[in-house]
Parts: structure tokens; C-alpha cells; sequence
């Protein structure tokens, strides 16, 4: 095996192999005998099909397997016979494939720049006073009652008014043909242009139960729903029924109803308690974000291109999840993730520089997680994960998955090591609240820091 | 006249593929009615080679039966050519 490494930047290198005869008659023999002992080929027993028969029949098969495995292999092997460490992937570039002459290849990546991580000791943020006031308790309470109103039939009126609900039969016409797919024979909706789309909510206020009704709209051209596009509608729809939400009564049978509270008052600690922990967390988010971001300008680094794209393609790949999740088509969403592959540049920078960072700052610190910590991690999402539990759990039994969970919670260690560290001597003086024993006990393990 | 229909197939075996080793002879499926002569003569003039010698051995079909209907596949001939030292028939070459 021959290998060559050329640095062509500061942090990448090119990595060329060259395999001779030997190396790669070696692999193909070993797959070849392989390969025997599972094939039937008609007129010899198993296992004693000839070398050239398998080569006439399975031949560029084996090939292209030994010449991935090779590849696969030799690149491991000069990787750490040189002692490179890649931070993404490496690239191949095969050159010679003819396998009987000889195998040559070359890996490009980039390497991780070698970081010291200055300046990060003595960083002091002020802890946020975190409150939560009566009327933020009250808006909670609210919006609980609302999302946990029953909906119940009007029986008083018989036309829609804005904010029903309405069991609605529905179909769209464009030139007295159907439009296929817009029949809805018996749906519940919201009366409201937040619920419902295409301008459905106005046509539907004021129609009366059980009378069938029309209405036209026409939708511009460039309208998104393509169906609709240009087109001159006809809304052809019957009210079934309407049905409102009615709120229930805010007194110790709500808070009994809904949870282990005897009384009102009890729901409202609960909510109290809820709302401060979430506006801790967010405080807290906040701080450890700034920490970090001081701690990134203080230690500019040069960032490896592969690591950069790498973190773009992953914020393409999120952002177009987000859009899938709102509603769009898969091809669509990717496609216009796509198209801001470049705005995505100054995040996936700041993103690879952090990752850098902070796996520095873990080497440095000796930062660990260990096996228990990353089986509880996996637990803790696989049972949160719902529906889609067998599905995590799969993802999660694979080393590689296994392995970038595990580097990112020790990121997420080093964050929290300074985010410790940074708080200890504005300990002292916390939030008095309620339900704040986490304050406390960080305060109380920082003085007896300071004695010793 | 040569009679080319004679030979039915080669027989790629594993018997084949080691006497074609050991002493450069092929194997074919021919017809019952085959002679060696006819056999050499159609070999030769198939695959433009040089047939040193010509082995016959007539093959009994198997019995066979399905259900209650009693059957027998087909005679048939197979015959090992030796070819001249050198020559060579691609069918039977591996790649």
C-alpha cells in the first residue's frame, strides 16, 4: 500500500492510495471463496463452482464490493497510520479502478484544526430575575379553559356566525366541473380565516343549517393551492350542524376535573410553578447562548469548509422538515430549502464553530459522558418519541446515531460547565420565589466552592 | 455433409470444467443417433478447432412420475472431444 498525503489548505488533505496486484488479488480471492460457498450454479455441487464462472457471472458484482471494501479499508488504515483525524466524511476520488492493474484512489477532507480553547475562565453573567405575575398565571388559566371547552350544539340560532364550529359538507366547482379531491362530505371546522383557508370562513358565515348554498370567489393566479390557481370557483356547501365551545366554570371542580387538585387554588400553583420553570429555562437558555457566543469571539477559529457545508446541508435538511411538518409536499419543501442552501451559510458557520469550540473546551476540561448517561438520553426520547417510539428506538441502536448523540450531549456538558461556572458568584443573591430549589442548591454548593 | 444439429449443448459441469483441464477436452449433449465421426466433423467445423479424439457413453434417461402417471425423461449421448493441444472453445472459457 502506497500513500501519499498532500496538504493543499492548512486544514485539508488529500490522501492518495495506491493498491498493487497483490492487495487486491488478495481481497478478491477472499471474496470469490465467499461467494462460492452460497451460490448453486447448475452441474456443480455447492461450493465447487469454478473461479471463472463466478467471474463471468457475478464478476463486475465483486469487483465494484472489493473496490468499496478496499477503499473502505486502506482509507481507515492511512488515516490512522498518519494520524488524521477527518471532521466530516472524507471524499474519494477514485483514479485507477482497473483492478487488474492496480487501485488508486484519493480521500480529501478536512482536518480538525487543533484549538486551545483562552479566555473562558472567568466569565461572569448576572443571573436573570425570573418572575411570573398573577396576570400571566390568569392568562394560563384561560387558555387551559378554552383548549378544554367541550363543543356543544347550538340549538338557539340556525345561521353560522364567526367562531363556530360547523359540521360542513363541502365541494369546489370550476366550470361546472368538480375539482377533484376538494369534496369534504362531513368535516368540523373552525370558523375562522386562522382555522380554514381559502377565504372558506366568509363564505360560510351566515349560511343556514341545513339549506344548501353557493358561493363564488376567484383566486389570482399565483395563488398556492394550484388547483385553485387562476380559477373562477363555485363553493358549493350544506351546514349540518353548528356547535360552539362553551367555557366551563373556573372553580375547584375545573381544577378537580382536569388533574390531581383539590381546589382551585391548587391549579394555580401548579400553573405558577410551570410558568416560572419554563421562564427559567428560557432565561437560562439565554445565558448560556451569550456565554458561548463571548466565548466564540474570543477564539476565532478557521473553520473547515467540509464542516461548514456539512452543517448547511443539515440546516437545509431541518428547515425542510419544518415545512414538511406545516403541510408541504415533500418535493416542494426541499426544493425551497434548497434554494436558501446559501442564506444558511453564516448559521452553519456559527454552528461548526461552536461544535469546535465546545468539543476543545470538553478536551480540555475532561468532559466525559458515559454509557449511563447516553442510555438514559435514549430512554428519556424513545418514550417521548409516541407513535414513532419503534422507529427511535431503531435509530438509536446504531453505533454511528449512538455516536453523534453521545458527542453532542458532551457539547452540551462543556456549555453547562461554563454556564456552572459563570453563575456562581451571583448565586447568593437569587430569585426568592416559590419552587426555586434549584437556585438554592446551586448557590449553597458555590460558597462551600469558595471556602475551600 | 456436415450435420450441425448433432450437437445439442455444452456441458458445463463439474467433471466438464476439470477434464478440460487436465486434458483439453470439452463436453457436449449430442443426439443418440450421433457418430463420432459426424460429432468431430461438426465440432471442428463449428469452432474452427482440431479434434483429436472423440468419447461417446449413451445415457439412460431417469424414471420420473407424476401422481399415478408413470414417465421417463429422454435418452441421450454425451460425448468428451479432445481437442488439439492449444486449441480452444470460447463457450467453455470463463470470462
Amino acid at each position: 500500500m502506497n500513500i501519499n498525503v498532500e496538504s493543499s489548505s492548512p486544514l485539508r488533505r488529500k490522501v492518495t492510495i495506491e493498491l498493487d496486484q497483490d492487495e487486491i488479488g488478495q481481497e478478491l480471492e477472499r471474496s470469490y471463496s465467499q461467494l462460492r460457498r452460497s451460490v448453486h450454479l447448475k452441474g456443480f455441487r455447492p461450493g465447487h463452482a469454478p473461479r471463472q464462472m463466478l467471474e463471468r457471472l457475478f464478476g463486475d458484482q465483486v469487483r465494484s464490493e472489493v473496490i468499496q471494501k478496499l477503499i473502505r479499508e486502506s482509507t481507515e488504515k492511512a488515516l490512522s497510520e498518519h494520524h488524521l483525524t477527518p471532521v466530516s466524511e472524507p471524499q474519494i476520488v477514485t483514479e485507477e479502478t482497473d483492478l487488474k492493474k492496480a487501485l488508486r484512489f484519493a480521500a480529501v477532507f478536512d482536518i480538525r484544526p487543533e484549538i486551545q480553547v483562552r479566555d473562558y475562565e472567568n466569565l461572569k453573567v448576572p443571573r436573570h430575575e425570573v418572575k411570573v405575575t398573577e396576570e400571566e398565571v390568569d392568562a394560563a388559566l384561560q387558555r387551559m379553559r378554552e383548549r378544554l371547552a367541550p363543543l356543544k350544539k347550538v340549538e338557539n340560532r340556525s345561521r353560522v356566525e364567526a367562531g363556530d364550529f360547523a359540521i360542513v359538507e363541502l365541494e369546489a366547482f370550476a366550470d361546472g366541473k368538480p375539482i377533484e379531491g376538494s369534496k369534504v362530505e362531513s368535516r368540523l371546522l373552525e370558523i375562522s380565516d386562522k382555522a380554514i383557508a381559502h377565504g372558506l370562513d366568509q363564505i360560510l358565515v351566515g349560511a343556514e343549517v341545513g339549506v344548501a348554498g353557493t358561493a363564488r370567489r376567484s383566486y389570482p393566479a399565483d395563488y398556492a393551492e394550484e388547483d385553485l390557481a387562476g380559477k373562477d370557483v363555485e363553493w358549493r356547501f350544506k351546514v349540518k350542524e353548528i356547535l360552539r365551545r362553551e367555557l366551563p366554570n373556573l372553580d375547584d371542580e375545573f381544577a378537580k376535573d382536569h388533574g390531581e387538585f383539590q381546589s382551585l387554588g391548587e391549579l394555580r400553583d401548579k400553573l405558577r410553578d410551570n410558568l416560572l420553570i419554563q421562564a427559567r429555562q428560557e432565561a437560562d437558555a439565554k445565558v448560556r447562548q451569550g456565554l458561548l457566543d463571548i466565548v466564540l469571539e474570543r477564539n476565532p477559529v478557521e473553520l473547515p469548509q467540509s464542516l461548514i457545508e456539512r452543517e448547511q446541508r443539515a440546516l437545509e435538511a431541518e428547515y425542510a422538515a419544518a415545512l414538511q411538518a406545516s403541510g408541504m409536499p415533500v418535493e416542494q419543501a426541499m426544493e425551497t430549502a434548497h434554494k436558501r442552501h446559501d442564506e444558511f451559510r453564516a448559521r452553519a458557520e456559527k454552528r461548526a464553530h461552536s461544535a469546535l469550540i465546545l468539543d476543545a473546551l470538553a478536551d480540555q476540561e475532561n468532559v466525559q459522558v458515559d454509557d449511563e448517561e447516553v442510555g438514559k438520553r435514549v430512554a428519556a426520547m424513545v418514550s417521548q418519541a409516541g407513535r414513532g417510539r419503534e422507529q427511535a428506538a431503531n435509530f438509536y441502536s446504531k453505533e454511528e446515531n449512538l455516536a453523534a448523540l453521545r458527542a453532542s450531549m458532551r457539547r452540551e456538558k462543556a456549555l453547562d460547565m461554563l454556564f456552572q461556572r459563570a453563575q456562581k458568584e451571583e448565586g447568593e443573591g437569587t430569585v426568592s420565589q416559590g419552587g426555586e430549589a434549584g437556585g438554592g442548591v446551586e448557590s449553597g454548593g458555590s460558597t462551600s466552592e469558595e471556602q475551600s | 455433409m456436415i450435420d450441425y444439429a448433432l450437437i445439442k449443448s455444452p456441458l458445463i459441469t463439474e467433471k466438464g470444467t476439470l477434464v478440460s483441464e487436465k486434458t483439453n477436452q470439452v463436453v457436449f449433449k449430442v443426439s443418440p443417433d450421433a457418430t463420432k465421426g459426424a460429432i468431430r466433423d461438426a465440432v471442428e467445423e463449428l469452432f474452427k478447432v482440431t479434434v483429436v479424439k472423440v468419447r461417446t457413453i449413451n445415457l439412460m434417461g431417469k424414471k420420473r412420475r407424476v401422481r399415478r402417471n408413470a414417465g421417463k425423461r429422454a435418452d441421450w449421448k454425451k460425448a468428451y472431444v479432445t481437442l488439439k493441444e492449444g486449441d480452444r472453445i470460447e463457450i467453455f472459457e470463463g470470462v
